[in-house]
């Protein structure tokens, strides 16, 4: 996974969706936005293991 | 996997505060059906206009400018450039020109560049740092809002525009009205029109807010469908120092929680505006110092210049 102006890191999530790994990265839905080979995923999309995900961040601070 | 509510294809934004959701193509309609709604019912723009957008270089100005310039191609009255204030933040706005640069190109737009050193004396960083050594109460974002908003105005007229576009959007004026109410700086809350700086002051270029009912989640997504989101993510360093920080987590998670909250906010807001902006109308001044429209007798910029000994005048 990679944070978008962030560091990147492996995440162990319990649970399937977009959405999970957002809640255990502590990060809010209406801040980022999670896309999978440049394709962008609605939070109720499913993640697999081995998957790569970029997190991009809505919030521009400027 | 949410599907398209329209043609049930794979969905790329799921919109929980109208319960629907939309693919790409879909989402573009859908986006530009309702910034146009916006434009028409505030009515931001005649058929002739020479139209300045505000950029930074961030996926807001971008998309603003990507979208007006397309938009541009159905209106011939309309005339679009681009301005950039460069505030001189190392590490921050000289990586968002180079995206500016990039987009700007690719739409085959004028641009201007201004910079605080040229206008105020110094840039954002030296004026921290003078700010700090003399004890001034600011914060980063003080001087940069007031000199920015200064420099906008002044550059645009220059550049003999009849509208100011700024990319704010839904997200940057709830949030602002709920500093501000916070704050109980009602002053403040009348000047988040979606339309400002409209006085009869002759040097005052009047402002519209081209994304004020669009949530900033979903320009993220214009700007990434459009290939148009920045190559390089860079935050503001002076972000975190704002009371914004704070308060825009605060309504996200009231989002999250109860999906529509930004949208009530913002109806709130239009609400109490008509009543204080007739609280709070007067008449728009001249600052004596630099001739430039003021509420008092020398502008917010001129008074903070004084105080960062970036001014040598006796008043």
């Amino acid at each position: 996974m990679r944070i978008l102006g962030g560091e990147e890191k492996e995440v162990d999530v319990e649970g399937k969706t977009v959405l999970d790994v957002l809640r255990a990265l502590n990060l809010p839905s209406d801040e980022y936005v999670v896309t999978r080979g440049g394709k962008i995923l609605t939070e109720d999309e499913e993640v697999k293991e081995g998957d790569v995900l970029v997190v991009v961040p809505v919030v521009s601070g400027g | 996997m949410a599907k398209c509510s329209v043609c049930g294809r794979k969905a790329v934004y799921v919109a929980r505060y109208e319960g629907r959701a939309y693919c790409e193509k879909h989402f573009l309609e859908w986006f530009d059906k309702r910034v146009r709604k916006t434009i028409r019912k505030f009515s931001f723009f005649g058929p002739k206009e020479k139209i300045v957008v505000a950029v930074s270089g961030g996926k807001d100005s971008l998309s603003a400018l990507h979208y007006l310039v397309n938009l541009s191609k159905r209106v011939p009255g309309w005339e679009i450039r681009a301005l950039l204030v460069d505030e001189g933040i190392r590490g921050y706005r000289d990586v968002t020109i180079r995206d500016f640069k990039r987009v700007a190109e690719e739409l085959g737009v004028d641009y201007r560049i201004v910079s605080f050193k040229e206008v105020i004396g110094a840039s954002l960083d030296e004026i921290v740092k003078i700010g700090m050594e003399r004890g001034l109460p600011y914060k980063p974002c003080t001087y940069c809002g007031v000199f920015r908003r200064y420099i906008l105005n002044r550059a645009a007229r220059e550049m003999g525009a009849t509208v100011l576009v700024t990319a704010h959007n839904l997200d940057d004026v709830v949030q602002t009205f709920v500093m501000n109410l916070l704050r109980n700086d009602w002053e403040k809350i009348s000047r988040l029109g979606p339309i400002s700086g409209s006085g009869d002051h002759p040097k005052f270029v009047r402002k519209v807010k081209l994304f004020y009912e669009i949530p900033e989640k979903e320009i993220v997504i214009y700007a990434l469908l459009n290939g148009i989101f920045p190559e390089t993510f860079v935050e503001c360093p002076y972000a975190r120092f704002g009371m914004r920080w704070d308060v825009r987590r605060a309504i996200n998670a009231w989002e999250e929680k109860y999906p529509g909250t930004k949208y009530a906010l913002l109806r709130s807001l239009l609400e109490i505006l008509p009543l204080l902006q007739k609280r709070y109308t007067g008449t728009p001044r001249t600052c004596k110092i630099c001739g430039e429209p003021s509420t008092g007798d020398i502008c917010r910029a001129c008074q903070l210049r004084m105080e960062l000994g970036l001014l040598d005048v006796q008043v």
